[in-house]
């Protein structure tokens, strides 16, 4: 079940690449930059929590 | 200090998410032949299905930990190989180059282009790992590799179905839209035939790139990365109502978003709705939605599998000193983004978010060393002579622009104070931010997950490189040289074992090159 599940999660994961790789000319190329990077490192902050 | 694959996998990805952003197949000509139209039209499904099949080999692999050879979690690094794998990404680079910009388009570019970005690969991977280990992984996991290539191509071909929902979706939206501009517009004008709603002032069409789909896919290759990587910390199958929860709030958002644009235009400031606002205002409520997930994943019983943080036993968070100020940059510029047209009259709005986020965090500098000496003043001017020389190389003939037309224009008070603000931001506040997050925190990390316990003298070959990597690939086209000075950066702090080295650097750098803009008018380079 676990596995299913897993490849599941990750095919859901590529076919998002697709979905998301409709082109949009107003979202550049540096906006998304700069929003990626603003949501990395927020993980990296919340999952740097010490247990 | 992260395996090897994780090495492989930070290299490759950040190499295809440059390419992917810089790049596109729209750029060739339309009436290609040969191998362009073979490039041009089937280019982009290749580099996902490849992509989606890499990833699915190496996710299901993980999960099935016992077929991964125990090479693929140490350490070194087979520097010959990386060597030949810069020369193979030069070369690809050149072609990728003239290829998508007009200048080359016979079969035999394009297909020593397909050979140079096989090597690349190829180089990569053998850069971690000799050949043998590479072929070892494949024996063990047996027929994996065709299950993630068919696997591949059914997600691509499944996620190609979506369009088919463009009609329905951007109709829904489109309602949606409607409704809540009928809630607060008197008089809406509505023409349901070409998608049109808004005010006599202000119209906007809800395309089908409009309608969210494009959000939706991104939430979906986030969510399942979240889930799949972190499954231990949540409970399943209850986990997996975060995707649609995610997506319905995202769709919800835009259809939000396009209701303030016309709005906003409405109002009178049109150019901020068309420009600003209409590019930034999705990545928010991206990283809302996504910060949501993060929080509700860990904070509803129903769906963590681990004990919610308690408050008053809460463990600090030790990265919160050494990112807030950097992420709070960020933050302000996307919210100042949103609401500029031609000028970012709000940059102090970056300024004032770093200065908030460093008083936030004073008293968790105290292991940090702020002096520094004339070694780092020189190093931040060679920086300096790197950064003009690499945009002479990039751009043989720039044009100097001067200083922007609406700030030309506007009294000399405010010429002086956003002047004044853009300097201190350049010279003080960013070089703080930035130090503080990619040597202070990042070089530091990538040696050990406890990373305050790492002195400021230590380093690893990949640490430094890695860090100064994805320092350069944040400064845009000028990466090279941002490669560059981050080197220089993190080797002047490691002489002296002190971070205020590379903050001295790094002020000198952008304080030469405050003067060199002011002067000279070239103001592309800010």
């Amino acid at each position: 079940m676990k596995t299913i599940l897993g490849f599941a999660l990750l095919m859901t994961g590529v076919a998002g690449q697709v979905v998301a790789g409709i082109p949009t000319p107003e979202i550049g190329a540096s906006t998304a930059a700069g929003a990626l990077t603003l949501l990395s490192g927020g993980i990296m902050v919340l999952r740097s929590r010490r247990k | 200090m992260p395996g090897r694959l994780t090495i492989l996998a930070l290299l490759l990805g950040s190499e295809v998410l440059i390419a992917s952003l810089a790049f596109d197949g729209e750029q060739l000509p339309y009436g290609s032949h040969g191998l362009l139209w073979v490039l041009r039209n089937w280019g982009a499904w290749a580099h996902r299905w490849a992509l989606g099949a890499a990833v699915l080999f190496a996710g299901f692999a993980f999960l099935k930990k016992q077929t991964v050879p125990a090479a693929f979690f140490g350490r070194f690094i087979r520097p010959g190989w990386l060597l030949a794998h810069a020369a193979s990404l030069a070369v690809f680079g050149s072609l990728t180059i003239a290829i998508y910009g007009g200048r080359s388009s016979s079969n035999l570019i394009v297909a020593t282009w397909a050979v140079c970005s096989l090597a690349v690969a190829v180089t990569a991977g053998y850069t971690v790992l000799p050949p043998t280990a590479w072929r070892e992984w494949l024996r063990r996991t047996g027929s994996l590799w065709l299950l993630a290539a068919t696997g591949s191509g059914l997600a691509c071909w499944l996620g190609s179905l979506v369009r088919l929902l463009w009609e329905p979706v951007t109709a829904t939206t489109f309602a949606i839209v409607k409704f809540l501009l009928s809630l607060v517009v008197e008089q809406l004008i509505v023409q349901p035939q070409a998608m049109r709603v808004g005010t006599a002032n202000f119209t906007a069409v809800v395309s089908p790139e409009c309608s969210g789909i494009e959000g939706i896919g991104l939430f979906l290759i986030f969510g399942a990365l979240w889930l799949l990587l972190f499954r231990d910390e949540l409970r399943f199958p209850h986990a997996l109502a975060l995707l649609p929860v995610g997506i319905l709030a995202l769709y919800l958002l835009n259809a939000l978003r396009i209701t303030a644009l016309v709005l906003i235009g409405d109002a009178g400031w049109k150019d901020i709705a068309v420009r600003g606002f209409h590019s930034q205002a999705g990545w928010i409520s991206f990283n809302c939605v996504a910060f949501a997930l993060l929080l509700g994943a860990r904070r509803i019983a129903w769906i963590s599998a681990v004990a919610p943080p308690d408050r008053e036993a809460a463990g600090e968070y030790p990265a919160a000193p050494y990112l807030l100020p950097f992420l709070a940059i960020l933050a302000a510029g996307i919210l100042s983004g949103a609401m500029t047209a031609h000028f970012e009259w709000l940059y102090s709005l970056r300024l004032i978010a770093a200065a908030v986020a460093l008083w936030m965090f004073r008293h968790r500098y105290r292991g940090v060393d702020w002096k520094f000496g004339w070694p780092a003043v020189m190093a931040g001017v060679v920086v300096f002579a790197v950064w003009i020389a690499v945009d002479r190389l990039m751009t043989p003939a720039p044009i100097a622009t001067g200083m922007p037309l609406e700030l030309a224009q506007s009294s000399a008070a405010l010429q002086m104070a956003w002047l004044a603000a853009r300097v201190a931001g350049a010279v003080v506040a960013v070089p703080i931010a930035e130090e503080l997050a990619f040597r202070g925190f990042g070089l530091r990390r990538l040696i050990a997950a406890d990373f305050e316990a790492v002195s400021w003298h230590t380093y690893t070959v990949v640490a430094l490189g890695a860090s100064s990597i994805l320092f350069g690939v944040l400064h845009g086209g000028l990466w090279v040289a941002g490669i560059v000075a981050g080197l220089i950066y993190g080797l002047v702090m490691l002489r002296r074992g002190r971070l205020g080295e590379s903050i001295g650097a790094h002020a000198t750098t952008n304080a030469l090159l405050a003067v060199y803009v002011l002067t000279t008018g070239r103001w592309d380079l800010w």
